[in-house]
């Protein structure tokens, strides 16, 4: 249990969820959907895909909730389940696709209309190791803390720790046209 | 007063609001000591910053979409009911018996002719189905008919509780258990009676039955064991892909005698000796007890209680169906309450082969410890 944790409202309504409450599920739903979809479509780079497991999320989360106890933040749960579903999506997708070597986005995840910055935001994401890819996306996108992040992936903190640093370093290099000079040498 | 260099590491996470206080703190000194090391922390900040242009994520799913897929019915509907029947995962429709399917103040005043079975999601278990009651099952469930016929319905299948004695399927596909008596299942398509069988139907090509034992008549056909009727014809059946299977696969002696209703532990070894892969159903049939069934010498054994943190390590996600690769072996441990522990066990297996092909063999080995 994490020092000092309380409960709040988010975990009362997983709570409510675990009692059968279709009202605190569609309340939650309401809550995370979209935290998650974004969580999911970065990890997976792809939109449909990430629509699936959003909904493969949210009905594991509905199934388990009876199990879950309040001694932990629902949105790191949630997190943590929907980071499963991506990894058992990764391991199907291994064995359906051994032959290629990374999946292409689908139409509809990158659109023409983007402005550069934004597709060279998310190429740069995308061509991130896994690890890497998730550590920097809890940070950077979804403010989680270092232990949450450890919790999600199953990992020590120093463990995160090291990958966010590979992570931004790695982004920093790809991106480097598109950082800021720093003022002193602009000037 | 020099304070410590930061390494990359704690630089990164102070830049990315992740430090406590303490260390924050001490990164903020160091920074302030250092200019190199402040030019270096401003750059990583920069890049830090561009991801506020991070492209918006598409819209997730309609909350609809995921509720139906989750089982849950439609918020909309008044607390109680909602509750009950999100939670059971099935809508139990109107009609005479509707009455005795609300959650109700007061004690029913008579039994209801059917129950469904399973403890994985609260408020579902017991849950009663009178004559004329209808189950929709949105996910793999199972009901019990008067104490004595076991019906595991797929996901997707709609059935009217008849009588003790009837049952109708309007969609989809069961499997039934049926104890010597009579018994019939009546269709769309055609009427299925039982004396004292398993087998399953599945309507929803046509009328398809196949017959793990005993006999049925469907029609004019009779259908004995291993045999399936499809388009009229009755063949050998097979193994058909996506069908329930039930096999009796052990009969041992359990090793040790433990008191009447004590709850032990008992460890499966699921070995796939056959050539194609093997499925067996997931969590909503593993809580059901559907999966694999116990028999001890006091009677059908409660197999409801799957330890999931053991399940999972054992490799199993609780969430899908367990599918077992050539020649893979794999352990499920299972808490069960024992009428009786001392004398012949009989276990078997409900399964659906994933592959056209037959699956050779399977061999599960118990342990009550």
């Amino acid at each position: 249990v994490p020092e000092g944790f309380k409960p709040g409202p988010e975990e009362t309504l997983l709570v409510e969820v675990g009692r059968g409450d279709a009202r605190a599920f569609e309340a939650l739903y309401r809550r995370f959907a979209r935290p998650l979809m974004a969580f999911l479509t970065t990890l997976t780079g792809d939109a449909t895909e990430a629509q699936d497991l959003v909904q493969e999320t949210f009905v594991r989360v509905w199934r388990a909730a009876p199990r879950w106890e309040a001694r932990g933040r629902a949105s790191t749960w949630l997190f943590t389940v929907a980071r499963h579903a991506a990894s058992n999506w990764r391991d199907q997708r291994r064995v359906r696709q051994t032959a290629v070597a990374r999946a292409e986005p689908r139409p509809g995840t990158t659109s023409v209309e983007r402005t550069e910055l934004p597709a060279a935001l998310e190429r740069s994401v995308q061509d991130l190791s896994e690890p890497l890819r998730t550590a920097f996306v809890l940070a950077r996108l979804h403010g989680r803390t270092l232990a949450e992040i450890a919790e999600i992936e199953g990992t020590a903190e120093g463990t995160v720790k090291s990958r966010l640093a590979a992570a931004e370093a790695a982004l920093r290099k790809a991106l480097a046209r598109h950082v800021p000079p720093h003022p002193k040498a602009a000037s | 007063v020099n304070a410590p260099r930061p390494d990359p590491e704690t630089l990164t996470a102070h830049a990315l609001g992740l430090l406590a206080s303490a260390e924050r703190a001490a990164v903020d000194a160091a920074l302030a000591a250092d200019p190199a090391l402040a030019a270096e922390h401003a750059e990583i900040a920069r890049h830090l910053a561009l991801y506020e242009e991070f492209p918006a994520p598409p819209e997730p799913p309609a909350f609809s979409r995921v509720a139906a897929t989750a089982g849950v019915t439609h918020a909309a509907w008044p607390p109680y009911w909602a509750r009950w029947s999100a939670a059971a995962a099935v809508f139990l429709l109107a009609g005479a018996g509707a009455a005795m399917l609300l959650p109700s103040r007061e004690p029913e005043r008579r039994e209801p002719l059917a129950v469904l079975v399973g403890d994985h999601v609260p408020g579902r278990e017991g849950a009663g189905v009178a004559a004329g009651g209808r189950v929709e099952a949105l996910v793999p469930l199972e009901l019990r008919i008067a104490g004595r016929v076991r019906v595991v319905l797929d996901g997707g299948a709609g059935l009217t509780v008849v009588s003790a004695d009837e049952v109708r399927l309007e969609r989809g596909r069961a499997y039934f258990e049926v104890p010597p008596g009579a018994f019939r299942v009546s269709t769309p398509r055609g009427d299925v009676a039982v004396l004292g069988t398993t087998f399953e139907v599945d309507v929803r090509t046509g009328l398809a039955v196949t017959v793990d034992e005993g006999r049925v008549r469907a029609g004019k056909s009779v259908v004995g064991a291993g045999e399936r009727l499809a388009d009229g014809k009755v063949a050998p059946a097979g193994e058909i892909a996506g069908a329930f299977f039930r096999r009796p696969v052990l009969s041992v002696e359990a090793p040790k005698a433990v008191e009447p209703g004590a709850s032990v532990h008992v460890s499966l070894v699921l070995e796939n000796r056959g050539p194609t892969p093997l499925e067996v159903p997931g969590p909503e049939t593993v809580a059901t007890g559907a999966l694999l069934s116990l028999t001890g010498p006091g009677g059908q054994v409660e197999t409801r209680g799957l330890d999931f943190a053991q399940a999972l390590s054992g490799g199993f996600d609780p969430l899908r169906p367990i599918v077992l690769g050539s020649r893979e072996r794999r352990v499920v441990v299972f808490r069960v309450q024992v009428p009786s522990s001392a004398g012949s066990w009989r276990l078997s297996a409900l399964y659906r082969p994933q592959g056209e092909a037959a699956v050779a063999s399977e061999s599960v080995s118990l342990e009550v410890r």
